[in-house]
């Protein structure tokens, strides 16, 4: 077909009918419809509220005041008229509007961007804001979240966070998975040195070639500018843009001119190029120490957490995991269950839960061959049983386990 | 990325055959499927949710921040009364008793299908309307203004008629012969023999979706592309050709009225019943259920008339998902390796040299073994059943395209048309060819939850004497090592090549592909000046000034201009002054398309080589030698897109050579960015990833 005609008829009514005898066929139905633009222009789930609200209060309106059946003005004016022309007119260059219709009743709609869910939030996901939370909290807001809040900054785990605050953990990963929806935190994964990072492919397109990227990299990462007390985040590539200027400029400020290129221990200057080579020197199989251990004349005056985390918050740099796999548990059906349970007796006093201390022995704890299939990060075990990585590499290599295998991806 | 999901969701709720007759007893429902759409749904989700979901509901149980829609939603009282009888539906018969209307999806059904019954002026175009959460889709068609469904040249023709409208490539020549009909008013309109006039004056197939909000457009097209606009152009044909819509609405709607007629007019009834009794009812059975779950729809409406339809999930992707980005499949193969970069600028036609290189990069991972292909494209027919036995059963993935070409004398144009046959029906994927020489690791997308199934298959398939699937995983997450290192002996070569395969066609595993940039230093930069310098001085002046002029000008730009990072941010000249260029070095993000001042340091790399400075000192003059040769043909492809693995191939040389060449420019994955002595002055960048 050489000319496509895409022909839409996408509509919005919500039908009322009121039924009464003072009406004169003895019902009254009514439609308050909105004419939008094509839906790839505009966000029409977001209207359906507007038109949900619209028909309520019409509703209401006319059973008390007949509002709607009883408007003698001609065509053109009148209430309902200028009703819905302040309504269209606001609504499109305010996104919202508060219409003072009588004395009770006041017509207040927003409209509310139509936002993905956010994604799950996991005992042991760090979060770390990307807006100056302080600046927009009140005393209103929720209690958890308020005690929340202090503990986020980008090095806890959500679990700690809950720890830390005394708030109860389901609650904690509510407030995160809240302040995730509003694009105000971002997740990181649980920063350490034996941790292994990887360039991705969007290696190529952002620090690579990106100027300045490398320059914002730079001083967020140079510890001549260690920030005082919060964290402030980069802009990841998907924030709202509204959100992360602040930080940004802040650090920006901060560094005068080009001195923000971070120096050598030799006292070289660290420019772009070599920033790029440092992240591409990250790679499958070599730990952060012994990256820092390659580089650590070039990486001197660098902030190594805050380095890594620039890489995961643009989505240049990946994290791997560590996981287990207990051969043993994979060869029949069931044994995962079985072994789930028949091993609990016997190795709990080993490797299950009571062994961790008192703050752990909860009467659903897993033991810890739950863990070993293959799809539990060693991030998430260690979480959960509230151990070292080193702890948790002594209990896998104990002789009741059989053979583990330890997978990294 | 989008924050469009890339899973595979089809969102759909039912199938509806609305037709109008010439009768004049106005639209009818004929058929739809499944028999009570809502409860399908409901059994997913509950179905009050479904109608009134706010986009406040976050879906998850925890979050209700959602406002006050209890008796917000006049829909309410209509669903109520809905569910019991959601199809009553038949729309034949009409007792003049009618108490309160029939319900389809929880709408009015006649008003639903007087909606679904647009005008003329939308034959053939796409029609799409929303009412709640529902999206229904589909692609009206209608007779021509004198009755008939054909033309009067395609009527004369029909003997030497085309049926099999089994391949793409076939259902797009229907296509064209579809459009070509399309054009009313232009063809002269020869007195049409009565027969050919249908009682049928339009049949619309509507999708029934319900697609989440944010996927809206997305998904609604997908469905539109890949299945409604195809049924319903193949329905057009058949009916066009042999009444076949007219004749199977008569069918089923007469199939109604008997049941009616009969007092049990059960839906459970009807729907077997037609279902035995209706090729359009089975078709449109089978392309609900396949479709909604992301399979592949094979229907026969008549006996040689039959087509395929499908949703086609992405089979690799280059991007991994962060936390909180929306995820992607997982088990999706990760890797850039899928665009063939060959001729990718814009306005390149691909030459036949660009094919031989195309063919000599790729070949095919079957996802299914041979055997079974073979024996469905013989049970599928078609033009391609019978090539594609031999095809498949030739195909290895260690071996390329143009490798196969020569050893069983197929052509290249007939590799690449069998090849994207297999991809595009999901039977295969086209992958660089296995090398025991590269470099694979396991995919941080694969799937883990399968690994226990995964033990089962691999120890079915592959002898005990190997490693454990955990373990072989094991032994690929390590360091990164040439897959030929696992290689205990040139005898086991074979079988771990087919174990390799089995790896990346689950996707366990993706290569590890190494991409690289032309590092300038800073001394490079000022010595490349120097000789500039020198250069300029020694032009005599008579000698077209212009030219001198020119560098002059580059020379004075770039100047003030590096590090271009500093004055692309402010330019106030402040920075120019300072020259801070002194400062950084460079990487050149594509050599072939160098800006005349990174040309001027590569020429300077170039020489260098030959005059052994730097990193070249340690190399010996015939050494230099060669470098300095192949040195522009290797340089143009460290643009950071290119894989250094792709290379030998696409300059016919061989891999060892140009592997050698690489390390002699510094090319390492040991150690850091700094050298023994302290000093950062590669000339290569190397990034690793997929």
């Amino acid at each position: 077909m050489s000319i496509r005609v895409i022909v839409y008829s996408k509509f919005d009514p919500q039908e009322v009918c009121i039924k009464g005898e003072h009406y004169p066929r003895n019902e009254f139905i009514f439609n308050f419809a909105l004419v939008l633009s094509p839906p790839d222009t505009v966000d029409v789930p977001s209207y359906k509220s507007v038109v949900a609200k619209l028909a309520h209060l019409m509703r209401g309106l006319e059973e008390q005041t007949r509002f709607l059946s009883d408007d003698p003005s001609p065509s053109g004016a009148g209430k309902i008229y200028s009703l819905c022309e302040t309504l269209i007119e606001d609504l499109n260059n305010y996104a919202e509007c508060m219409i003072p219709i009588d004395e009770v009743n006041t017509l207040n709609i927003k409209l509310f961007p139509t936002l993905p869910n956010p994604a799950p939030v996991k005992a042991w996901h760090v979060p770390l804001f990307t807006v100056k939370i302080a600046s927009l909290m009140d005393e209103n807001w929720d209690l958890t979240m308020q005690r929340v809040i202090p503990f986020i900054d980008g090095v806890n785990s959500v679990k700690k966070i809950a720890l830390l605050a005394d708030a109860d953990l389901n609650l904690t990963r509510k407030c995160v998975r809240h302040l995730l929806y509003y694009g105000c935190i971002l997740l990181l994964d649980i920063f350490s040195f034996n941790a292994i990072y990887a360039p991705s492919a969007e290696f190529t397109n952002m620090i690579a070639t990106d100027l300045e990227m490398q320059a914002e990299c730079a001083r967020y990462v140079n510890t001549a500018f260690a920030p005082a007390r919060q964290e402030n985040a980069v802009g990841g590539p998907d924030v709202s843009s509204s959100f992360k200027s602040g930080s940004i400029a802040a650090t920006a400020a901060a560094a005068a001119d080009d001195d923000f290129w971070p120096l050598t221990g030799g006292g070289e200057v660290v420019d772009g190029v070599s920033i790029v080579q440092l992240f591409a020197c990250l790679r499958q199989g070599l730990t952060v120490r012994e990256w820092y251990l390659q580089n650590s004349n070039m990486l001197a005056n660098i902030d190594i957490r805050r380095f890594i985390t620039f890489g995961i918050i643009k989505g240049f740099l990946y994290r791997i995991h560590r996981y287990a796999i207990q051969t043993t548990n994979l060869k029949n059906e069931n044994a995962h269950e079985k072994a789930g349970r028949n091993k609990q007796d016997l190795q709990s006093g080993v490797f299950g839960a009571e062994s961790v201390g008192s703050k752990s022995r909860r009467r659903d704890a897993l033991p810890l061959t739950h863990f070993l299939d293959g799809t539990h990060s060693f991030d998430e075990i260690c979480t959960y049983f509230g151990i070292p990585e080193k702890d948790l590499l002594q209990r896998l290599s104990h002789p009741q386990l059989g053979e583990v295998v330890v997978l990294c991806r | 990325m989008s924050s469009t999901s890339t899973i595979p969701n089809p969102c759909l709720v039912a199938i509806l055959l609305v037709c109008q007759t010439r009768s004049g007893s106005g639209p009818q429902l004929v058929h739809h499927w499944p028999p009570d759409p809502l409860s399908q749904l409901s059994r997913s989700r509950n179905p009050a949710d479904h109608l009134h979901e706010t986009d406040e509901d976050l879906s998850d149980d925890s979050y209700s921040w959602s406002s006050d829609d209890g008796d917000l939603d006049p829909f309410d009282r209509d669903f109520s009364k809905n569910t019991s009888n959601t199809h009553h539906t038949s729309g034949i018969q009409s007792d003049g008793t009618r108490t309160e209307p029939k319900q389809l999806l929880g709408l009015a059904e006649d008003g639903l299908i007087s909606l679904l019954t647009p005008d003329r002026s939308w034959n053939k175009k796409k029609f799409e309307l929303s009412i709640n959460d529902l999206t229904f889709v589909g692609r009206p068609v209608f007779a021509r203004q004198n009755g008939s469904w054909r033309r009067q040249k395609d009527v004369d023709k029909s003997q030497q008629n085309l049926s099999r409208l089994e391949t793409e490539q076939s259902t797009d020549n229907e296509a064209e012969h579809d459009e070509t009909d399309g054009s009313e008013g232009t063809d002269k309109v020869k007195a049409v023999p009565t027969h050919t006039k249908s009682e049928l004056t339009m049949f619309h197939i509507v999708f029934v979706m319900d697609p989440p909000p944010l996927e809206h457009s997305h998904r609604l097209k997908e469905m539109y592309d890949n299945v409604v606009k195809k049924f319903s152009k193949a329905l057009k044909w058949v009916q066009a050709h042999h009444n076949y819509v007219w004749n199977q609405t008569e069918l089923l709607l007469s199939k109604r009225q008997e049941l009616s007629r009969d007092g049990e007019e059960s839906d459970a009834t009807y729907a077997s019943e037609s279902l035995e009794s209706s090729s359009l009812a089975k078709a449109i059975t089978t392309v609900y259920t396949t479709i909604a779950s992301s399979r592949i729809a094979s229907i026969s409406l008549l006996p040689g008339v039959s087509m395929s339809m499908q949703i086609r999930p992405i089979t690799s992707t280059p991007y991994l998902p962060s936390l909180t980005d929306p995820p992607i499949l997982p088990g999706v193969w990760l890797t850039t390796a899928v665009e063939p970069p060959v001729g990718s600028q814009a306005g390149d036609k691909p030459t036949s040299r660009d094919m031989v290189e195309l063919a000599k990069s790729y070949t095919l991972l079957l996802k299914s073994p041979p055997h079974r292909i073979a024996k469905d494209a013989q049970a599928a027919g078609g033009p391609m059943a019978s090539h594609l036995p031999k095809f498949v059963a030739a195909l290895r993935p260690t071996k390329s395209f143009f490798k196969l070409s020569n050893d069983y004398q197929i052509s290249l144009a007939h590799v690449q048309l069998l090849a994207r046959h297999l991809v595009y029906w999901r039977r295969a994927v086209a992958i660089p060819p296995l090398n025991q020489r590269d470099t694979y690791i396991v995919s941080p997308n694969a799937d883990f939850r399968k690994i226990r199934e995964a033990c089962r298959s691999y120890e079915s398939q592959f002898p005990a004497s190997l490693p454990s699937l955990p373990k072989l995983l094991g032994f690929l997450s390590g360091i990164p090592r040439p897959f030929g290192t696992l290689i205990p002996s040139p005898d086991h070569k074979d079988i771990y090549m087919l174990v390799l395969a089995w790896l990346m066609r689950n996707g366990w595993v993706t290569q590890l592909r190494t991409f690289a940039y032309v590092r300038v230093g800073n001394d490079v930069k000022k010595q490349a000046r120097a000789k500039e310098r020198d250069a300029r001085t020694s032009v005599s002046v008579s000698q077209s000034s212009d030219i001198t002029n020119e560098t002059g000008k580059a020379g004075e730009a770039s100047s003030s201009q590096r590090p271009s990072f500093i004055s692309r941010q402010s330019s106030d000249g402040r920075r120019s002054l300072k020259e801070p260029n002194t400062k950084g070095a460079s990487l050149i993000k594509s050599p072939p398309r160098a800006t005349p001042e990174e040309s001027q340091w590569l020429t300077y790399l170039h020489d260098s080589i030959l005059n052994g400075n730097g990193l070249f000192s340690n190399l010996n003059d015939e050494e230099r030698q060669e470098l300095h040769y192949y040195w522009p043909s290797l340089s143009k492809h460290f643009d950071g897109i290119t894989a250094l693995e792709t290379v030998p191939v696409r300059e016919g040389l061989k891999r060892k050579v140009v592997w050698g060449l690489y390390s002699k420019l510094g090319l390492n994955f040991d150690d850091g960015v700094e050298d023994h002595e302290g000093l950062n002055n590669s000339i290569i960048v190397t990034i690793r990833h997929w």
